[in-house]
């Protein structure tokens, strides 16, 4: 008897700091996540200024009525599933900084950078707030057309594919006036 | 008494008869004007059109008519710019207003929605239409040195007023992204936009109106595929598919939705029925290469097979040749067809056995002696051999492939004899002299 309480008890004491273990990797994870997903966190290496400043006047940045913003994670992290998220959250967590570290901020090819938005703002991401958005552009005229094809899946194209600016509208603005320059090439067709 | 009553009545009718048409006169009455639309549009959406009803009814008077404003597209939708946009300006006047607009649509602003359209674009012959001009200086040579007359100011004028009107160009900006005087504007097919993409959806469905009957309608082909060079409207106004559509194409329906347009819609195909068109089993497609067998404008045909969208051989020749007699099949039996296109064959194999197989051997002999001029429009030799490939032979050819008896025979093959005739007497003179007369 008395074997069979110290069993169960030293069984209830490890599944309890199991427990409390899973639930606090779980809260040390998303409280990690979350401070280091969003604007104040990404936009502190010089390089990512003109991001910022473009980011904030953006309706997505907050600039509308409502007050919500969309965080840099909500968009430039995939949402399919939680792994992808975590290996393109670490891959991002370990090269963005070295490259901040090694290079002078005007030596990044933002311009670049741009023409390849496809690779870094994910669709899973957009339709994780913008959910109903088939629904809802069954019912506009103009958008319906546009979005068929892409909830057919008979286009490649991707959301910043048409909504290039997307997030950052006036990006281009500012780095130029950051001493970015202007694009060599339009966006590629 | 009555005369007098008679003569006042008279009077008043005609004055207010002239009223009338006094007042007429004063203010407008076309309908365009009154036009106030609230359907779907947004606040700068309509702003565009009530000024632009006033300022260029033109645009509107096209728009209203097209299928764009039954679903709601209008002006702002197409010539929105992000305002980064290489192409990006202020509305002129309309300084105050957030909104960056340009006058250049590129396709892909039409490929937004026209998805599958310009895929098909972008896999096809017209693509190349600018993009094959780039590298070919004998080319630039013709139009600044030659035709241009290496004129310091004004040696552009051959190329801008003429292969830019049809083959495109770079379009280029100027200091407030404007497009330049020197690059637009223009309808070419194969146009490079500020945004990077090729194509020219108004070469075929003209602005605002962008109508499918107008594309259906060989005249959207002929502005470009005409002349000595490739008198394709005139080739099929030699066929019986141009009689019959000269005689009774007013009466054909031309306005049927996409895919749905088959024989009873008309009597006879036009360019877009057999190049285009969903006909039977065959899809729509917006690439004109696909079913194609030959290459029919080079110097020499071969049979198309590549995938390279800048090969002259773009398309796979074998399954492009099924296509096209799955459209004939939709009118003519298997017997019909096949003949068809073994006359046609026939003709375009001896044009290249029996004239630019010689030509060309006697054009590099002549090369290899150094019995050639330096500038090729002065020796007769070499404008004989451009005129047999360029001019006369596509006319044989392309007469040949598309049933064009006066094009495949007078303007085709006893011309090219005559200039075969010609060469080989220039050559002979020049192999036994050893120099250029």
């Amino acid at each position: 008897m008395n074997l069979f309480n110290t069993r169960i008890s030293k069984a209830l004491a490890v599944l309890a700091v199991l427990g409390i273990g899973v639930v606090a990797s779980w809260a040390l994870l998303d409280t990690a996540f979350h401070a280091t997903g969003d604007y104040e966190f990404c936009t502190s290496c010089h390089a990512y200024e003109p991001i910022a400043l473009a980011y904030r006047e953006d309706i997505h940045g907050g600039n509308n009525s409502a007050g919500v913003r969309a965080a840099c994670n909500d968009c430039h992290l995939p949402h399919d599933n939680s792994l992808h998220y975590f290996w393109v959250k670490a891959k991002h967590g370990a090269v963005d900084p070295v490259k901040e570290l090694i290079k002078e901020p005007h030596e990044i090819d933002w311009h670049g950078i741009r023409e390849r938005r496809e690779e870094f703002v994910y669709d899973s991401g957009c339709l994780k707030c913008h959910k109903y958005l088939q629904e809802a552009t069954q019912s506009s005229r103009v958008a319906f057309r546009a979005h068929r094809s892409y909830f057919r899946g008979e286009t490649e194209e991707k959301c910043v594919s048409c909504h290039e600016n997307v997030g950052h509208n006036r990006l281009g603005y500012h780095l130029e006036q950051l001493g970015w320059g202007k694009p060599q090439k339009g966006n590629k067709p | 008494m009555k005369r007098i009553l008679g003569g006042g009545i008279f009077l008043g009718i005609l004055i207010s008869g002239s009223w009338v048409l006094a007042e007429s006169a004063g203010i407008s009455v076309a309908g365009v004007k009154t036009l106030k639309i609230d359907r779907g549009l947004s606040e700068d959406g309509k702003a565009c059109i009530t000024c632009h009803q006033q300022t260029t009814p033109g645009h509107v008077a096209d728009w209203k008519e097209s299928r764009h404003a039954h679903a709601g597209i209008s002006c702002i939708d197409c010539h929105k710019v992000a305002e980064d946009a290489p192409h990006a300006m202020r509305h002129a006047n309309v300084e105050d207003t957030s909104v960056f607009v340009s006058p250049l649509v590129s396709p892909k602003v039409c490929g937004r929605c026209h998805v599958d359209a310009k895929a098909q674009f972008d896999a096809s012959g017209h693509f190349r239409a600018y993009h094959q001009i780039i590298p070919k200086d004998n080319l630039h040579a013709l139009q600044i040195v030659h035709e241009g007359r290496n004129h310091p100011e004004l040696s552009g004028a051959p190329g801008e007023t003429g292969c830019m009107q049809c083959h495109g160009t770079e379009i280029k900006l100027d200091a407030n992204n404007r497009p330049t005087a020197e690059t637009w504007p223009n309808n070419g097919m194969g146009n490079i936009y500020p945004d990077g993409s090729t194509g020219s959806c108004t070469a075929c469905h003209s602005r605002h109106k962008f109508d499918i009957a107008e594309a259906r309608h060989p005249h959207a082909c002929a502005s470009c595929h005409l002349g000595p060079d490739h008198p394709n409207i005139e080739i099929f106004e030699n066929s019986k598919h141009g009689h019959l559509y000269n005689t009774e194409g007013d009466d054909w329906n031309f306005d049927t939705a996409p895919g749905a347009w088959e024989p009873g819609d008309y009597r006879g195909p036009t360019c877009a029925t057999c190049h285009m068109s969903g006909i039977g089993e065959l899809s729509v497609t917006h690439n004109i290469s696909e079913r194609l067998y030959w290459n029919l404008w080079a110097k020499e045909s071969k049979v198309r097979g590549s995938d390279d969208v800048l090969s002259p051989l773009l398309g796979d020749g074998p399954a492009g040749r099924e296509k096209m007699k799955t459209v004939c099949r939709n009118c003519h039996s298997s017997t019909h067809t096949n003949n068809f296109f073994t006359q046609g064959d026939k003709a375009v194999r001896l044009y290249n056995e029996g004239y630019y197989e010689p030509a060309t051997k006697m054009l590099n002999e002549l090369k290899e002696k150094g019995l050639l001029k330096d500038n090729p429009w002065t020796d007769e030799f070499q404008i004989t051999y451009y005129y047999l490939w360029h001019h006369q032979g596509r006319r044989a050819r392309q007469g040949a492939m598309m049933g064009a008896p006066d094009y495949a025979h007078w303007h085709g093959f006893f011309e090219l004899q005559q200039d075969l005739y010609k060469l080989e007497g220039i050559h002979k003179k020049r192999m036994e002299s050893g120099e250029i007369e």
